[in-house]
């Protein structure tokens, strides 16, 4: 079956070129890793990361630690009035 | 070539023939006595006999050249005299026209970049939007392709409208009732630069949208609201409501 970004864990960190994606399997400790390290160095910079579960699905939350088991994590700037 | 602090010392019309000399490719020998220029020999013995006739009234050959015969001569030759102020003009246009090319070329390589850069901006655009749809749901992604503005409701309960037509993050929130009509105008955004430039339009609206939906009262704690106005249906019932 084709993977598609929705059917895959999915971190998206929004940057000049649109955004950054990592996907990775859970079962797979080096996966994990990588996509851990760079949603630290993203929280670090002061990002907002949601986690948000289905294809459109009204449901997610704001969180503050890398969950492995979430299927699409989505990291925007902080926000600002304009 | 005379430079142009060169031309200032020479005004005089004989040195203007003198530069004339000199382009015609004749190569004078000079001997120096008391700060004065004599010339005492050409490489062209044709140049040199009409040099030293021209200037010494003598002639080492039974021929006699006036002044007008020489004159007319350098016309012939099409070496006419150029003055002192067409000369400065010509090096003022040689210094124009490598200030043009200079010019040209910095246009050219900024041209360049900024395709590139825009090249990269296009993509980047067509990647937020995408990824901006993908989180809409069905309803959503269809008044966004009809409208291009979506309504959202919030994580505590308030309905928001956000607008991409005018393809900007500033002030394209706005809080509407069920009716649809607008309340009022929010601006508030994510950041839109990090330290690798700016980032695309689309980007906001996915913070946006998140922000409405996951984080609403942080929204409303950062944003910026001007334009309030009043429901234009006041009297119509929200048929949701009465359905529930």
């Amino acid at each position: 079956m084709t993977e598609t970004l929705f059917e895959s864990h999915l971190l998206s960190i929004a940057d000049p070129t649109g955004d950054t994606r990592l996907m990775w399997d859970p079962r797979d400790k080096d996966e994990v890793k990588v996509a851990k390290e760079a949603f630290d160095r993203a929280k670090k910079k002061g990002m907002l990361a949601y986690a948000v579960d289905k294809k459109g699905e009204k449901t997610g939350e704001v969180i503050h630690e890398f969950d492995p088991t979430r299927s699409k994590i989505i990291m925007t700037k902080q926000l600002v009035g304009g | 070539m005379a430079t142009a602090d060169q031309l200032k010392t020479l005004r005089a019309p004989d040195l203007d023939l003198w530069r004339q000399w000199m382009m015609l490719g004749g190569t004078p020998t000079t001997s120096t006595t008391t700060g004065t220029v004599t010339v005492t020999s050409w490489e062209d013995p044709a140049m040199a006999q009409t040099w030293f006739q021209w200037t010494s009234g003598t002639a080492s050959t039974t021929q006699v050249f006036t002044h007008e015969q020489i004159w007319l001569a350098w016309h012939q030759s099409e070496a006419l005299p150029v003055t002192g102020e067409q000369l400065q003009s010509q090096v003022d246009q040689e210094l124009l026209d490598r200030r043009q090319r200079e010019q040209e070329a910095r246009s050219r390589r900024a041209l360049a970049e900024r395709q590139q850069r825009e090249g990269l901006a296009v993509v980047a655009q067509s990647r937020s939007v995408e990824l901006f749809q993908m989180l809409l749901d069905d309803e959503q992604r269809l008044q966004w392709a009809a409208a291009m503005s979506v309504d959202v409701r919030g994580s505590s309960g308030g309905l928001y409208r956000i607008e991409g037509h005018r393809e900007t993050v500033h002030g394209n929130i706005v809080k509407i009732d069920e009716h649809g009509c607008q309340l009022a105008r929010i601006c508030v955004a994510p950041a839109m630069y990090d330290d690798a430039g700016a980032l695309p339009i689309a980007d906001g609206w996915v913070g946006q949208l998140l922000a409405i939906r996951h984080n609403e009262e942080e929204l409303k704690n950062h944003g910026n609201y001007s334009s309030f106005r009043r429901c234009q249906h006041p009297g119509v019932p929200i048929l949701d409501q009465l359905a529930a």
